[in-house]
């Protein structure tokens, strides 16, 4: 048995002791959430407090309603979306409150710093990932993250951004297409575009 | 070059096995998808492909320290378990409200009060008003003696001795109305509000303008005489006008009305003490001396009363009056002054007047 699947037993021990009414199993429920949630949270608004607040009262609300919550499978779409709805009915609210309009929300702007270098990459990589973020859209950003960094299944990500899973996938697939086409141009390519590059003059000579 | 095949890139990228395994995460997926690797070589493409966007597309959360989480983790079970579901926010939000409800309880208050009060105040003010406007006022001249009257609208009434008015505290807005036994001279406050005068003659109708009526139950005629202004009198449902200068006199008995042309004062100069008989009987004379000197004059001779006489008489004593008029005429007086009674009070005078035979009567 290898570790990932030790931690999916763990969660779905927790899960069902929670079910159950053990209050501790909520905290293995949290600690194993947190930190995507923050994350996902100060993406939508940069407000690191306020997103640790909603946190914290939406796990408050989870322990409440413990008995209508249904599978595990779903909770943590089930997280973001209600983290989000409620980031969202906040900040609106501080809007109206300060009648301000500066406060941004749901850009999920994305610096270097943003992405993780593997060995075969370097910061130059990062940057012009990021430059190339830039050119995306609120929600095809968005999209992005769902996908690669909670993994959540398209019909998930439909919950979350209230559309239908073709448009989902067309999001993501667009988005997808930009980036690609984005660092290819920027001369970005692997020891595999060499060798198509290579096999390509080889083909022409032919 | 061969076609790119999108189909597979997208089914890789769908696989939420594959993404874990190509970010790193899930190593017990690795021998699964090198062999995916060598048994799809014509997708060979678009299989690196989806690994080196799944790669670029590693995101690095801000790494949180397990414990700092397992510290957010023990407020939020505090904050749980103590019911206190408010956040930091939320409890800046239930301050605000406390304090804004706190602020403004006073404010409700006072001006609940205010409104209370002005509305009693309101209330109190038109009970009050109505209570005047029905509670009458009565003033009295006694014999002997004259007053003024202020109304409450600011016209004045002079009342004459043994006379009577009755008005409202308080007049209300439609109408001025006074009820008058005896004799009054107006000087009636200019108003919208139309004037009435009761009395035993007509109703009189009234704009702003002075006037004087006499209206004695002792007397046959009710005399209006206006000074100044304009007047009218409901004379058996006519409205008849009276002009500056013209004297109305209504008989009683017959229910109607003559107007002549006077002089005004003729009729007002009582307020001075002035009176001026122009043919006048003796009887009418005895009368008003009745009632300006509290005295019982008696004719011995019932046609005496009869005797006509023009004279002006002006604050003179009540002997020098008997002196006076017992000169112009073959009569007689006799004071007889009052008496005390048994109760320790007096009579009224009395003065009893008959014929002089010792004079001469002259004809006229």
């Amino acid at each position: 048995m290898n570790s990932a699947s030790l931690k999916l037993i763990q969660l779905q021990n927790a899960w069902s002791n929670f079910k159950g009414g053990d209050f501790a199993s909520l905290g293995i429920l949290f600690e194993t959430h947190y930190q995507e949630l923050f994350y996902y949270g100060i993406k939508i608004v940069a407000m690191p407090e306020l997103v640790k607040d909603t946190i914290q009262d939406l796990f408050a609300d989870v322990w409440e309603r413990r008995n209508t919550m249904v599978s595990v499978d779903n909770f943590k779409a089930y997280l973001i979306i209600s983290l989000r709805n409620e980031l969202v009915h906040r900040i609106n609210r501080i809007r109206k409150e300060s009648l301000s309009e500066a406060i941004a929300t749901l850009q999920f702007s994305f610096s270097p710093e943003d992405f993780l270098i593997s060995t075969e990459q370097n910061s130059e990589h990062s940057r012009l990932l990021s430059i190339s973020m830039d050119g995306l859209t609120d929600r095809q950003r968005e999209v992005i993250l769902l996908r690669f960094f909670h993994e959540l299944e398209f019909h998930e990500i439909s919950q979350v951004l209230k559309m239908n899973i073709q448009s989902v996938r067309n999001l993501l697939f667009r988005a997808l297409d930009k980036i690609r086409k984005d660092m290819s141009d920027q001369g970005i390519t692997g020891v595999e575009n060499v060798e198509m590059f290579l096999f390509a003059i080889f083909r022409k000579k032919n | 070059m061969r076609q790119w095949d999108q189909n597979i890139f997208e089914e890789l990228i769908s696989n939420t096995q594959f993404v874990s395994w190509a970010k790193g995460e899930d190593l017990s997926e690795a021998e699964h998808w090198n062999s995916w690797e060598k048994n799809h070589p014509l997708h060979i493409n678009e299989f690196r492909e989806a690994v080196r966007m799944v790669k670029n597309l590693r995101f690095g959360a801000i790494d949180i320290k397990t414990a700092d989480i397992q510290y957010l983790w023990a407020k939020t079970s505090e904050r749980i378990q103590l019911g206190k579901p408010s956040s930091r926010f939320r409890q800046f939000i239930l301050q605000l409200t406390k304090v804004a409800a706190l602020l403004l309880l006073p404010v409700m208050l006072v001006s609940a009060w205010l409104l209370y009060s002005q509305y009693n105040l309101t209330q109190k003010y038109s009970n009050l008003i109505q209570d005047k406007h029905e509670q009458k006022v009565t003033v009295v001249a006694p014999i002997g003696a004259r007053i003024l009257v202020d109304l409450p609208d600011g016209s004045k009434a002079w009342l004459n001795s043994g006379s009577e008015i009755t008005y409202p505290i308080i007049f209300n807005t439609s109408e001025r109305r006074v009820n008058l036994t005896g004799e009054a001279y107006f000087k009636i406050q200019k108003s919208e509000t139309p004037f009435y005068v009761n009395s035993l003659g007509p109703e009189i109708k009234v704009y702003g303008t002075e006037f004087n009526v006499n209206s004695y139950v002792d007397e046959e005629m009710v005399t209006i005489a206006l000074a100044d202004g304009k007047i009218s009198m409901d004379v058996n449902g006519n409205e008849e006008f009276l002009l500056p200068g013209q004297v109305a006199f209504f008989d009683k008995k017959r229910s109607s009305a003559t107007t002549i042309n006077s002089e005004v004062n003729v009729y007002s100069g009582w307020r001075e003490g002035k009176y001026i008989f122009m043919d006048t009987s003796l009887s009418s004379i005895l009368r008003i001396l009745q009632r300006q000197h509290n005295v019982k004059i008696q004719l011995l001779n019932p046609e005496l009363g009869n005797y006509r006489y023009k004279v002006s008489i002006n604050n003179e004593s009540l002997e020098q009056i008997l002196n006076l008029l017992s000169i112009s005429a073959p009569i007689k007086y006799n004071y007889k002054h009052r008496a005390l009674k048994p109760d320790g009070t007096f009579e009224t005078d009395n003065i009893e007047i008959s014929a002089d035979k010792t004079r001469i009567i002259k004809t006229k």
